[in-house]
């Protein structure tokens, strides 16, 4: 059984060109999947397709079987966060939502729970923080927390990490493996860097130009890329890969700094 | 929706044009002929509006007053554009001193509740179209002002306009030549929408007292004489305020299809 | 820095705008044709008479020491007294006051009260026929004009039904509220086409705006998604759109209440202005100006109280 199966998805933008072409795809329960591509790829469209949230304009064909709940970490937590809604009366309000019946100061408790669950000290203080008062690491962290409030089976994540620096990336690269394997949930992680991906992905599936040009065990398509796409990306990754994580390694032994900070 | 707009208002204002043009052939009476012994009639062959309260053919003066009304409105949005682009153009295209001066006072007009300022300058001096066009212009050169000098302001980074000046044009030639043409658009949008306000402005001064004076027939202060009799011979306050509304229509009509043209 | 610093600091640095506003008042009235030493002495009196006169107003100083002298007569309630009835300009406008403001405060919330439904409406689907209907009103709002809407009114409606006062406030506060009625929803007409056109678009805007997308992947629709998170985020333009019309509901206030005859600030101006009443116009512009600065400032508060960021980045 499996919590999502994509079948012949395809989607056509209103002038009639197609960003995403035939595409299929599954995920078993608690399985994780990183579909890594070039910008313009259909990546993060597939994912929207998923939720339903596809832009204006574009339609699409094919067949999507989601049993699963879904909730979904967006790129840029600036931009996906209310910014006239309180850290934690949104990640309160997502849990009210999904906990019918349920009152304000269980919601309230919850949300508490969330904060410290993503790595968020001082969560009682930090509940009340508007979003653009907080980092970009700790938006993300709340976005995240707002995500498992829906108490979701599959943890849709487009591009989560590229608008943080690198630090704070491997940070919540950190939280969303520990988050995964503690909930058993089942994640799809979307990113165009395949370094990003293989770090929190068992299986990975490659995109480009709207079309999937390989998949399979992250493992056995890194040994072994039988696109010569996915060895050009293999290939300019690891050089690329190699120099930040002895530069990562510096700084992260130079600043002691904890998990992001209150901006003021 | 587009084709529409743009006939029916053209179609709108081009009526108004010829009825102003040919008013003094078609104008069944002599708009300040006076006949008190009929005044206040309803509508019959002789005059097919009925008479006003100094028994003057209504009709006649409601064509009569397009002479008036068209051509005030018409120059009490020209004026302004005409020095509020010429103000912007200077300040745009040389800055420094003039520049600051213009806009400190500009931000101080914009603060200004205009219509209580137009209300104060035509007290001063005197009612009438001229002061009528000085206060208009007064008060609506700004927006023409800030439009033009933003967009000058952009086109003086744009390579053909460095060209030309390294090319060793005078200013004049680079301003009329390269500058004008690309603020014409913005300047002829907005002068439509103002074109509206200009026409019920205008016929609203009048009907307070401050505009064009009895017994030169105009349409709003047609409006005001015929109030008193209002329960007697509605037709003579209902049709000049038709003539007045559909005008504008027409001229709102003119400026969405060009709007809609422009983003299109 | 916290709301209240925020509110205060915003109020001071209107000041010198209040003070270069006056100056233009002056200055523009300078200009007007007519001795006003002579309007008050009589056409008859003697040179000496006039002479004396415009010592006692003051008017023999250069600009800038009147002006000065305005300022500190101003800053004590004293607007100087009619020339014509010779009572203080303060008290006229004192007591014409609450009906301009009754009308332009009640033609503004009205406004906004037609203006959420019917922009939330032609959002939801734009160039679907709601949005069209609701255009199709928005450009015949811009269109008519705002006195001939207000005699249409009176004949149309006050007269057969005879349920509001035709001219004037009538007695005792039942008439009075009657009576501000039909001014508030005309003055109300002639602002609304703007506000609709504007939040219509902010809301499209917003549908599509990411933390709205994120919003209904975590659960939330329809009233609540509307509400906490589309509208929420609106206030802030439609408040700007609504200072804006707000200032030219005075503008409508003034010929709304010549047409219907009510005493408020509006007729007060018309009046003074055709009896060429220097201080009297002098005292409105001044009102009207002051009031229209307290509107920069009221929609500034709101924004303030509703939008968290406002508060750090001013």
């Amino acid at each position: 059984m499996s919590a999502l199966k994509i079948k012949g998805l395809s989607l056509v933008r209103a002038d009639g060109v197609t960003l995403v072409d035939n595409v299929d795809l599954a995920l078993a329960p608690g399985e994780t999947l990183g579909i890594v591509g070039e910008s313009g790829s259909g990546k993060s469209l597939t994912l929207r397709a998923i939720l339903g949230i596809l832009p204006a304009g574009i339609t699409a064909t094919g067949e999507i079987a989601c049993t699963a709940r879904t909730a979904m970490v967006f790129q840029e937590p600036a931009t996906a966060l209310n910014p006239t809604m309180r850290a934690g009366d949104l990640v309160a309000r997502v849990w009210r939502r999904h906990h019918p019946g349920r009152s304000k100061a269980d919601a309230l408790t919850a949300a508490t729970e969330l904060f410290e669950q993503v790595g968020i000290d001082r969560a009682a203080d930090r509940l009340r923080a508007w979003p653009h008062e907080l980092s970009g690491g700790m938006r993300q962290r709340v976005m995240i927390a707002a995500a498992l409030a829906a108490e979701p089976e599959v943890l849709l994540c487009d591009e989560p990490t590229t608008a943080l620096d690198v630090r704070v990336q491997a940070q919540i690269l950190d939280l969303l493996r520990d988050l995964v394997a503690r909930r058993s949930m089942a994640m799809i992680f979307v990113s165009h860097d395949l370094a990003v991906v293989a770090s929190v992905s068992e299986r990975l599936l490659v995109m480009r130009r709207g079309e999937v040009v390989e998949t399979g065990v992250l493992t056995e398509v890194l040994a072994a890329p039988a696109h010569e796409y996915t060895a050009e990306l293999l290939a300019a990754n690891l050089g690329r890969r190699l120099k930040s994580e002895s530069r990562e390694s510096r700084e992260s032994r130079e600043s002691s700094e904890s998990l992001g900070s209150v901006t003021r | 929706m587009k084709g529409p707009k743009l006939w029916i208002g053209a179609g709108v204002v081009g009526l108004y044009v010829l009825a102003a043009i040919l008013a003094p052939w078609i104008a069944p009476h002599d708009p300040l002929a006076q006949d008190v012994v009929a005044a206040l009639q309803g509508p019959s062959a002789a005059h097919l509006l009925g008479t006003d309260e100094l028994g003057r053919d209504q009709l006649s003066r409601i064509l009569m007053a397009a002479r008036i009304d068209l051509p005030v409105a018409a120059l009490a949005t020209l004026l302004p554009c005409l020095l509020g682009t010429a103000l912007g153009v200077i300040c745009g295209y040389f800055g420094g001193w003039f520049d600051a001066i213009v806009m400190r006072i500009s931000d101080l007009l914009q603060a200004f509740p205009m219509y209580i300022l137009m209300i104060v300058l035509v007290f001063s001096l005197g009612p009438g179209v001229r002061s009528l066009l000085i206060s208009f212009t007064a008060v609506g050169w700004v927006v023409y002002a800030r439009l033009v000098r933003a967009e000058v302001l952009r086109i003086r980074q744009t390579e053909y306009v460095t060209a030309a000046i390294t090319a060793g044009f005078g200013a004049p030639r680079v301003i009329v030549r390269h500058v004008l043409p690309n603020t014409l658009r913005q300047t002829l949008i907005y002068l439509t929408s103002d074109l509206v306000f200009a026409v019920t402005a205008l016929a609203a001064f009048s009907f307070l007292g401050f505009g064009i004076q009895q017994p030169t027939p105009e349409w709003g202060s047609m409006i005001a004489a015929a109030q008193p009799y209002i329960t007697t011979q509605a037709l003579l306050t209902v049709v000049p305020g038709l003539v007045i509304t559909v005008l504008a229509l027409g001229f709102a009509l003119l400026g969405d299809a060009l709007q809609e043209r422009k983003r299109a | 820095m916290g709301r209240y610093a925020f509110v205060a600091r915003r109020a001071i640095s209107l000041i010198p705008l209040l003070l270069g506003i006056l100056f233009l008042v002056m200055l523009l009235l300078s200009l007007a044709p007519g001795d006003p030493a002579r309007m008050v002495a009589g056409p008859r009196a003697p040179e000496a008479e006039v002479a004396r006169i415009a010592h006692e107003l003051g008017l023999d100083q250069p600009i800038w020491e009147r002006y000065a002298h305005y300022v500190v007569q101003i800053l004590q309630g004293d607007f100087g007294t009619s020339f014509k009835t010779g009572q203080p300009v303060a008290d006229q406008i004192v007591a014409q006051l609450p009906v301009t403001l009754t009308v332009a405060i009640a033609g503004v919330l009205l406004a906004l009260l037609v203006t959420v439904p019917l922009a939330v409406l032609a959002a939801k689907r734009p160039d679907g026929p709601a949005d069209h209907v609701i255009r199709v009103l928005g450009t015949l709002g811009i269109g008519l004009p705002t006195f001939w809407v207000a005699i249409m009114a009176i004949r149309l409606i006050a007269l057969p039904t005879g349920w509001f006062p035709v001219a004037g406030v009538g007695d005792g506060p039942g008439q009075y509220a009657l009576a501000m009625v039909l001014p508030s929803v005309v003055v109300a007409i002639s602002i609304t086409a703007p506000m609709i056109r504007s939040l219509r678009a902010t809301m499209i805007d917003l549908h599509e705006a990411e933390f709205v997308v994120a919003a209904r992947t975590l659960g939330f629709s329809g009233l609540a998604l509307l509400r906490q998170f589309q509208l929420r985020n609106a206030v802030p333009p439609l408040i700007t759109v609504t200072a804006a019309q707000a200032g030219y509901a005075l503008f409508g206030t003034v010929v709304v209440e010549v047409a219907f005859g009510l005493p408020g600030m509006g007729q007060g101006l018309v009046v003074a202005a055709s009896t060429r009443d220097f201080p009297l116009v002098q005292g409105y512009a001044i009102v009207f100006a002051v009031l229209v600065v307290a509107l920069y400032l009221i929609a500034d508060v709101i924004n303030a109280a509703v939008d968290p960021r406002v508060r750090i980045s001013a």
